[in-house]
């Protein structure tokens, strides 16, 4: 079994990316609140709303990774 | 002196500690002092009667597999050994114990005086059937609350045969039960990863700490992949009729869009409102319930930051200096055979307590009472006796909330005032909240326990106008769970029905023991996650409340004498077995994902910081397979930034970057005294010590 692009753990494929179970539980919840994001906001990029929960205090750790690895990878808007 | 055999006595007094053994002997009369071997007990002359007053230590005798075998499971035969023979470190005992049954063969009658519970009933019977001889069901019991003269003389006067009731079998099965959960386990899958990776560890998991692993895993996973929601909230400046000012808040505490708020505040800011309604409510606040262990644990937490494990040995001394009674209790009642007015006259002689005293019997006495209740004692009281040494600073403050709590739970129900006063401004209402207390009651005794503010409110009158100077739009995002510290989790582990009042807080500490978990606010590292993952992943009973609660309550039974132990110990084999089973079939895939989580936790825990030279990779320790010596190097292939380390003495991250050279800073541990290093050789601030050294300043 592979690793998990985000730790040391096994992992599946999620679209483009392995994740582990708990970067994949990070990733429901990343994207399920998006939307919730975007209606709070009004309009709000995916790219911007990553950044936002890159550096807000209350962010999961696991979510804080895998938005990292979302932006540096550059994948936001084909993963979607 | 004199030696045992010398000594003419009708009774063998036996007690759980030494310090009650010294304790009961003064209360039941003039009393002798002998010491063998470093064992002491003492000898009671009192009118007709003569005790000798002997002491455990604790438990003397304790469950074990005769095989001590490590690799053998299941163990399904256990024997009650003494505590010696199990444990090395215990061989003192061995002398203790000689002299408890020299005494034994001397004496005519024998008295069980350790503490009346499940521990202490446990500890006497295995002492009256073992050391005296199968006396256990000879025995008279003395039953106290708490180790003052009065109280100790009267159980001694009304001790009889059978008074614990099923409190020794209860205790007993408990123990057996706690054991084969807790060693078969921990066999398993300590030798399911030595099978997996040649390589032996001790993994232990038992019938508590399983489901105890889970609540913190389960809360850790949430706060992991938490992801906050934005909302905002409105502050009003606003004018009053006098010039002034206050903050009112939007009558929302949430706005769940950001264009509705930016709207509010557009229509809302610069303009004239009113004050729509004022409304005043009054509250009344009852007295808080007299504390019983796990009330105690929480309360010294909150206020102190003590563990649960250290509030019940600091009040375990205070009940042994007979200052308090049994803290041992579940007990929220106080029954008024504890003499309430005694108590409180007695306290009196102490200046801090005294104005408080005299308030308090001006009226009725008559307590707060929760609903819990204990059979075996009453909720924990200051018994009126007045500290003879004095208090160590944890000692003082422990005592003192004690003292305070059991004044107000005597004290008249608070009265606090409301007043809510809604503003309106165009089509919107916003709030200004004011609390204040009417009348203190009980607030007044526990004051420096207690958090209730006022907040005055100015005054106005409805219909008067308002001024809305600015309005302050606010962002705010959803917070994740906080994780459980361990008073928070003491209290879920009493909610959920696992555990009993003791062993709640021995078991929060051996996670820490056991490295599962980390931090005053619990974080289940990476080793206590991939325990929790084989677990959850091949054999989920173990981590299941349900199992554990039905197995509490069928322990329950034992005690209230609706079922035997034996047939509790019986029926356990029924889940037991089937999970070794299934831990042997999967031994391989559970021992290999334990040792992935350990390899993390190690790896995670040698990483020093971001690696100043590259700015890739990260600064790690490891260890040269030639040499053995430990070093600093990159994680990144090829960057070349390295550094020696110490090689004796405990290594760890500080998270800190030296001021200099921006290396991290290490903390190291090698004697009794710590010490911090910057990692790099080469850093500006060694080569100035090295100047001064060489300027021979030093």
């Amino acid at each position: 079994m592979e690793r998990c692009d985000l730790c040391l753990k096994d992992s599946f494929k999620i679209m483009e990316l392995k994740l582990c179970y708990y970067h994949s539980l990070a990733y429901d919840n990343l994207f399920k609140n998006y939307e919730r994001w975007r209606e709070a906001y009004g309009e709000l990029e995916w790219r911007d709303y990553l950044k936002k929960i890159l550096e807000n205090d209350n962010t999961g750790v696991w979510v804080k990774e895998l938005a990292k690895a979302l932006l540096e990878r550059e994948v936001h808007g084909i993963s979607r | 002196m004199k030696k045992s055999e010398d000594l003419n006595f009708n009774y063998l007094v036996i007690c759980e500690k030494p310090d009650a053994a010294k304790r009961i002997a003064e209360a039941l009369g003039k009393y002798q002092e002998y010491s063998e071997k470093g064992t002491n007990y003492y000898l009671v002359k009192n009118s007709d009667k003569r005790y000798i007053v002997c002491s455990a230590l604790g438990h003397l005798y304790v469950v074990a597999d005769p095989t001590n075998r490590r690799e053998l499971y299941p163990v399904l035969d256990v024997e009650w050994l003494p505590i010696y023979k199990v444990d090395r470190k215990k061989a003192q005992l061995k002398d203790r114990i000689e002299i408890i049954a020299n005494l034994a063969k001397r004496a005519e009658a024998y008295i069980n005086a350790c503490d009346f519970d499940l521990e202490g009933e446990t500890i006497g019977y295995n002492i009256l059937k073992y050391a005296c001889g199968e006396k256990q069901n000879l025995a008279l019991r003395a039953k106290f609350s708490t180790l003052t003269k009065d109280e100790l003389q009267e159980a001694f006067k009304k001790a009889k045969v059978g008074l614990g009731g099923n409190l020794a079998e209860a205790g007993r099965a408990r123990h057996i039960l706690d054991f084969l959960y807790g060693i078969n386990l921990s066999r398993a899958f300590s030798e399911a990863f030595y099978n997996a990776n040649h390589r032996y560890r001790l993994i232990s998991i038992g019938r508590v700490q399983g489901p105890t692993l889970s609540f913190l895993v389960n809360r850790e996973i949430e706060i992991r992949s938490f992801v906050p929601l934005p909302y905002w909230g409105l502050e009003a400046l606003v004018e009053l009729k006098d010039g002034i000012r206050v903050v009112a808040k939007y009558e929302h505490d949430r706005i769940e869009r950001l264009m509705l708020a930016k709207k509010i505040k557009e229509e809302c800011e610069g303009k004239r409102g009113k004050v729509e309604k004022l409304k005043k409510s009054l509250i009344n606040i009852s007295p808080p319930t007299p504390f019983n262990t796990g009330d105690l644990q929480k309360e010294a937490y909150r206020l102190f930051g003590f563990s649960p494990s250290q509030t019940l040995s600091i009040a375990e001394r205070l009940y042994l200096d007979a200052l308090i009674s049994y803290p041992r209790t579940s007990s929220q009642k106080l029954p008024p055979s504890i003499n309430y007015e005694r108590i409180m006259k007695s306290l009196a002689q102490l200046e801090s307590y005294r104005e408080d005293v005299s308030l308090l019997l001006k009226s009725q006495l008559k307590p707060n009472e929760g609903e819990k209740d204990d059979p075996a004692h009453p909720a924990i009281y200051p018994t009126g006796e007045l500290p003879k040494r004095e208090l160590d600073s944890r000692e003082r403050k422990l005592y003192d909330l004690i003292v305070r709590r059991f004044f107000s739970v005597f004290g008249e129900p608070a009265l606090r005032e409301r007043i809510l006063a809604t503003l309106l401004v165009k089509d919107y209402l916003f709030k200004l909240s004011g609390r204040r207390t009417v009348k203190e009651g009980w607030i007044r005794f526990y004051r420096e326990y207690t958090q209730m503010e006022d907040i005055p409110l100015p005054d106005m009158k409805e219909g008067e106008e308002v001024n809305f100077l600015r309005i302050d739009l606010l962002e705010k995002f959803e917070s994740a769970p906080s994780r459980y510290n361990q008073a928070s989790l003491l209290d879920k582990m009493e909610r959920e029905g696992i555990g009993t009042k003791v062993t709640r807080a021995e078991i929060i500490q051996t996670l820490y023991e056991r490295g599962y978990v980390e931090g005053e606010s619990i974080n289940v590292n990476d080793m206590g996650f991939s325990v929790y993952e084989a677990i959850n992943s091949y054999i989920p009973q173990i981590l299941s409340v349900e199992m554990t609660r039905n197995m509490e309550e069928k322990l329950e039974s034992v005690e209230r004498g609706k079922v035997r132990g034996e047939k509790v110990i019986e029926d356990s084999f029924e889940i037991l077995l089937p999970i070794l089973e299934k831990i042997k079939e999967k031994e391989i895939v559970i021992g290999q994902e334990i040792r992935k989580g350990l390899i993390n936790m190690i790896f995670k825990q040698n990483l020093l910081g971001a690696c100043p030279l590259c700015k890739k990779g990260n600064l790690t320790i490891i260890r040269s397979r030639r040499t053995h010596k430990r070093f600093v190097i990159c994680t990144t292939k090829g960057c070349k930034a390295s550094a020696p380390l110490p090689q004796r003495g405990f290594i760890k991250s500080t998270n800190q970057l030296c001021q200099e050279c921006r290396w991290p800073i290490i903390y190291v541990k090698l004697s009794k005294i710590p010490w911090k290093l910057c990692i790099n050789i080469n850093c500006p601030t060694k080569s100035k010590v090295k100047e001064v050294v060489k300027d021979g300043k030093v």
